[in-house]
């Protein structure tokens, strides 16, 4: 039977290009790649998304903010009724640009926060990182602008969580991203931010403890790369049905590149969008097929004998191709990992 | 009274939902959940000139429509003919709509 899922849900690089080296960045984040969309070109794939019923799409990056092309970008889709939203670092939140992401509909913001002031500043390789992210979120509160935090827990943070969470709640955001540091891109260089598998159940813990007192706080916790997946977590709606990259959603690069997630390997480009319809790549009969065409002779050997195996498909692709170079083989789950230990207690 | 564009919605399938909800890493939770409650789609004016054109066609002149989206044009005829909104379920949708860029390809 010919594939009949829709990309729901597009990520979309707006550059590589980035005022910021974090030292974890899965995109290697900094200059932005050669020959980016320009104007024409962006608004030419917004054009496309209405037949595929795109719903939503999450401006990306580098940092989204730095492409000159942004706020046409953004009014381009809110005229074709796509809602918008945008992953930023918080640097350039001034007000300007506040009013621009208010004006153009974007309702909805995510701003990446990895500590608190001197492990941010760290991380993030500026010494004003935090104050400057920090003031641009207040910026954007005070706009109407709702607010989501983006946590990637390392060694060097994951102490600092209650402290991240009681400085969140006071900020009001309406959400939490909790999501593992995973060594992609320049985070393979920060091997001093790895987490132990101990480190990572202690997340889950954390999550599990914080959510009475996040209810209180009006404040949506999510956790994301299979932190959570079958661990029963209010954070995770059961079931978990596997990675939805090339099933309902799908990413674009900077470049014009289609790739079934942002942080999947460039070996899984699935078709340029400057030669062909982001329709002709997605029905593609080839496209996605690590997701598309999966069977349980793929699942790794972290994960064939897992009994939730069949519905999860080996957590998520990223995460597993990263850290193992194979799909459907997720080293770090928080679910396998729980198990062993309550088989060792 | 002929198909209106109004009447007709393209419904996504559950299993595409379920999974939307859980298309994570760089995309933010939705502190809205509005994305969530998005279950039907309306179609746009090509895609309705085309649907609404064959079936007023096998409607009034009984014509058959091109093989290909035979299937689908009688599931639309069926809920018109009872009176009802005209749902498009996703393979459907997609079927018309892989027609439609065919034809044009092929007119180019």
């Amino acid at each position: 039977m010919a594939f009949d899922g829709l990309p729901l849900v597009v990520a979309w690089e707006m550059t590589l290009a980035c005022n910021l080296r974090c030292r974890h960045c899965g995109s290697s984040a900094g200059r932005p790649r050669r020959q980016e969309l320009n104007l024409d070109e962006s608004l030419g794939i917004c054009a496309q998304f209405p037949e595929l019923l795109v719903q939503r799409v999450v401006f990306s990056g580098g940092e989204p903010l730095l492409n000159p092309n942004w706020v046409k970008i953004a009014e381009r889709l809110g005229s074709l009724g796509i809602q918008t939203e945008m992953i930023t670092n918080g640097i350039n939140l001034n007000p300007t640009v506040v009013a621009q992401i208010r004006d153009t509909g974007i309702r909805s913001i995510g701003v990446s926060l990895d500590g608190m002031e001197g492990t941010h500043n760290d991380i993030r390789g500026r010494s004003d990182a935090f104050r400057l992210s920090l003031s641009g979120m207040k910026r954007a509160k005070s706009a109407g602008i709702a607010l989501t935090a983006l946590t990637t827990v390392n060694k060097a943070n994951i102490k600092q969580l209650p402290e991240i969470f009681a400085l969140l709640a006071s900020l009001e955001v309406r959400a939490w991203q909790v999501q593992p540091f995973v060594p992609f891109g320049r985070g393979q260089s920060a091997s001093d931010l790895n987490l132990t598998e101990q480190e990572y159940l202690q997340i889950g813990d954390f999550v599990q403890n914080c959510l009475p007192l996040a209810k209180l706080a009006g404040i949506q916790i999510a956790t994301a790369d299979s932190l959570g997946y079958y661990a029963e977590f209010e954070t995770c709606p059961q079931p978990w049905r596997g990675c939805s990259a090339g099933l309902a959603g799908c990413a674009i690069t900077s470049d014009g590149k289609v790739k079934g997630c942002l942080s999947m390997p460039d070996l899984y480009i699935e078709g340029d969008l400057r030669e062909k319809d982001l329709w002709d790549i997605w029905f593609g009969p080839d496209a996605f097929s690590y997701n598309r065409h999966f069977s349980s002779e793929q699942l790794g050997s972290y994960c064939q004998n897992c009994d939730r195996a069949q519905d999860c498909q080996g957590g998520c692709s990223s995460k597993s191709y990263g850290l193992t170079g194979k799909f459907h083989n997720d080293p770090m789950c928080y679910y396998r990992l729980g198990q062993a230990v309550k088989v060792a207690s | 009274m002929p198909p209106r564009q109004s009447m007709m919605y393209v419904t996504i399938h559950d299993w595409i939902l379920e999974r939307k909800k859980w298309y994570f890493y760089l995309i933010p939770p939705d502190p809205f959940g509005k994305l969530d409650e998005i279950i039907t789609a309306p179609v746009n004016e090509a895609f309705f000139k085309v649907a609404a054109g064959y079936m007023n066609a096998f409607l009034k002149k009984g014509e058959m429509p091109p093989a290909q989206i035979a299937p689908v044009i009688f599931n639309m005829l069926d809920d018109y003919s009872a009176g009802r909104e005209v749902v498009i379920r996703t393979g459907d949708y997609i079927a018309i709509q892989s027609f439609l860029r065919e034809t044009k390809q092929s007119a180019h």
